[in-house]
């Protein structure tokens, strides 16, 4: 149910000539303007004592002395992510959202040499390459690159070029047993975590643990909370294997 | 009265009529045991681990609710039909005395049970003074004078051997409409504790407030609510995230009473019952609407909640089911013209 900002009465009574009013307001917070929708909603409710029957003038001056404002301010601090979102033995690389990051966000995106109907989650710049990343939920599903469901895309775009590259990612091992079987020294790792499927590339990446996750702990594939480790595969053969985790900034 | 006797004081006020029931002092007692209503809680935890960092997990007990008075349960041993009519004698008197009344006077076998509720806890604890009709009164006196009446039925309505009930002041008071003023909350946090300004009404002054005791029954009683909720969702750590926490709290407050000086009597409330429920969802795959919490009505008490604590909602519907949650909303009842009476403990001891 879409909520509405605002203010309603949820329940009158008449006590000894006393008009007690439980009011429900709601605040929202403003229209994200990439995103293009309200994320966060708060209502709460009341009692509001008159000594007549108020008018809805009345009843808004009450509202306004108790602090009402339909507009919910952002909460901050809290919401920062780390702006790291991988740091491998060989790069970083920074991801940043619109939300948190939003003058770096529009400075990278400004640079994408093609049009792209949704904005992304997180882009993130790495040498001549943007990285556009679209969550599986993100109401910006990326329909222009992507028509298979993942949990994770990245498309990269050459900054010059316009070049693209596709993968998109899966919890668990997403490969037919053929390509696993296929793939050089696979049977010598365990713990798997996730796959990436290139789109545009006879690659494949494999995500696997050190160790198994402890019981209720989350897959670590998109925040990175627990390092893990990527081999990919060009054809049959490794290409690389990198260490993925977080190092606070 | 073609006959019988009929006493009265220069106020014209009647002392002794002897068609009349008189009380007498039954005696002196004090509790055998207290107790507290349960707090009716429940709540419906998310899983916030990998939410967003600002998914609330705060206060979801009775953190920041006003604490509960307590309720001395008495047994009085008066075998009979009639109610024996019960006098508080306070833990003490004044501006800072707890406020204290009868709240529940019903037959257990061969005894009456009385059950006084106080505002806040202290020790000592209350006692009370009873007195019962002559009929239910089986203390014996070796007192050979006095005054004895009889009514037409030749029913002894007034012994003076055995200590009747004397008044010394009374009247009526009217309880606070609300027992809290302004806002009941902000956020997360609730504020419902008793703030209401007492109401205070004056009797024939005496010599020794300490002394008073009084017969005040409560009937007044205010129910008072806040609730919240929030809802978010978007990307926070490359995860897509969802949380929703919807609460109610709420206090049922009983009207008590206090001597608050030699000649002033004042009325106000303590919390006397109290819950809170909450349901909380948090997810980091699925993005739902913004939930919006049932509309909350008062009605049906105890069961209802007992039945919402087993109902608890599904992921989907995680708002707080709306329904009987207490007992009304934000509002009071009887507050007006609850009769007094105020007799003097040293007439007994």
């Amino acid at each position: 149910m879409t909520k509405q900002a605002g203010w309603k009465i949820i329940n009158t009574e008449v006590n000894e000539d006393l008009y007690l009013l439980t009011i429900e307001m709601t605040s929202l917070s403003p229209i994200n303007s990439i995103s293009g929708i309200r994320h966060r909603a708060s209502t709460t409710s009341n009692l509001f004592t008159f000594d007549h029957e108020p008018s809805n003038s009345e009843i808004e001056t009450s509202l306004e002395e108790y602090g009402f404002n339909p507009e919910l301010e952002e909460v901050s601090g809290d919401r920062l992510i780390n702006k790291i979102r991988i740091d491998t033995d060989d790069e970083q690389q920074f991801g940043y959202d619109f939300q948190n990051n939003r003058e770096d966000y529009l400075n990278i995106m400004n640079l994408v040499p093609i049009t792209i109907d949704k904005n992304p989650a997180y882009v993130i710049l790495k040498g001549d390459w943007i990285y556009l990343y679209y969550t599986r939920e993100d109401i910006n599903y990326p329909t222009q690159f992507f028509s298979t469901n993942h949990i994770l895309y990245s498309v990269r775009i050459h900054k010059d070029t316009g070049e693209t590259k596709r993968k998109g990612y899966d919890f668990d091992l997403t490969i037919s047993d053929e390509v696993k079987n296929s793939l050089e020294d696979f049977n010598d790792i365990s713990h798997i975590i996730g796959t990436g499927h290139f789109y545009d590339e006879d690659r494949v990446t494999v995500y696997y643990l050190a160790e198994a996750l402890g019981e209720g702990v989350a897959n670590p594939l998109l925040n990175v909370l627990t390092p893990f480790y990527g081999i990919t595969w060009e054809g049959n053969n490794k290409l690389y294997n990198r260490y993925y985790h977080r190092v606070p900034i | 009265m073609a006959h019988g006797l009929l006493v009265k004081n220069e106020d014209n006020e009647v002392l002794i009529d002897s068609d009349f029931i008189h009380y007498h002092f039954l005696g002196k007692y004090t509790h055998s045991s207290v107790t507290q209503i349960p707090d009716l809680l429940g709540g419906s935890d998310a899983n916030t681990y990998g939410i967003g960092g600002n998914s609330p997990d705060q206060n979801k007990g009775t953190q920041n609710m006003p604490s509960k008075g307590e309720i001395y349960v008495f047994s009085v041993p008066v075998n009979g039909s009639t109610p024996p009519m019960c006098f508080i004698k306070p833990t003490s008197t004044g501006s800072s005395a707890p406020f204290t009344a009868i709240i529940l006077t019903k037959q257990s076998g061969s005894n009456w049970e009385i059950r006084v509720f106080q505002s806040t806890v202290t020790s000592p604890s209350p006692v009370l003074y009873c007195f019962s009709p002559l009929s239910q009164v089986s203390n014996s006196t070796s007192t050979t004078h006095g005054l004895k009446t009889l009514n037409s039925s030749g029913v002894v309505t007034f012994d003076s051997r055995f200590k009747p009930l004397k008044a010394v002041g009374g009247g009526t008071i009217t309880s606070p409409g609300l027992a809290h003023t302004g806002s009941t909350g902000s956020s997360w946090t609730v504020s419902l504790g008793v703030n209401a300004s007492s109401v205070s009404t004056s009797f024939t002054t005496q010599s020794s407030a300490s002394d008073l005791i009084y017969y005040c029954p409560s009937l007044a009683h205010a129910c008072q609510q806040y609730t919240h909720e929030e809802s978010d969702e978007g990307i926070y750590d490359w995860e897509s995230y969802a949380w929703a926490r919807s609460d109610i709290w709420w206090c049922f407050y009983r009207s008590c009473f206090r001597i608050a000086s030699t000649s002033s009597f004042e009325a106000n409330y303590g919390v006397f019952a109290r819950g809170h429920f909450y349901e909380h969802k948090a997810d980091t795959t699925n993005v739902f609407a913004g939930l919006i919490l049932g509309a909350l009505t008062g009605g049906v008490y105890f069961a209802a909640l007992l039945a919402a604590i087993v109902a608890a909602g599904s992921f989907t519907s995680a708002n707080v089911d709306g329904g009987n949650y207490l007992p009304y909303e934000n509002s009071y009842r009887n507050t007006s013209g609850n009769a007094f009476i105020i007799s003097k403990a040293s007439y007994y001891d």
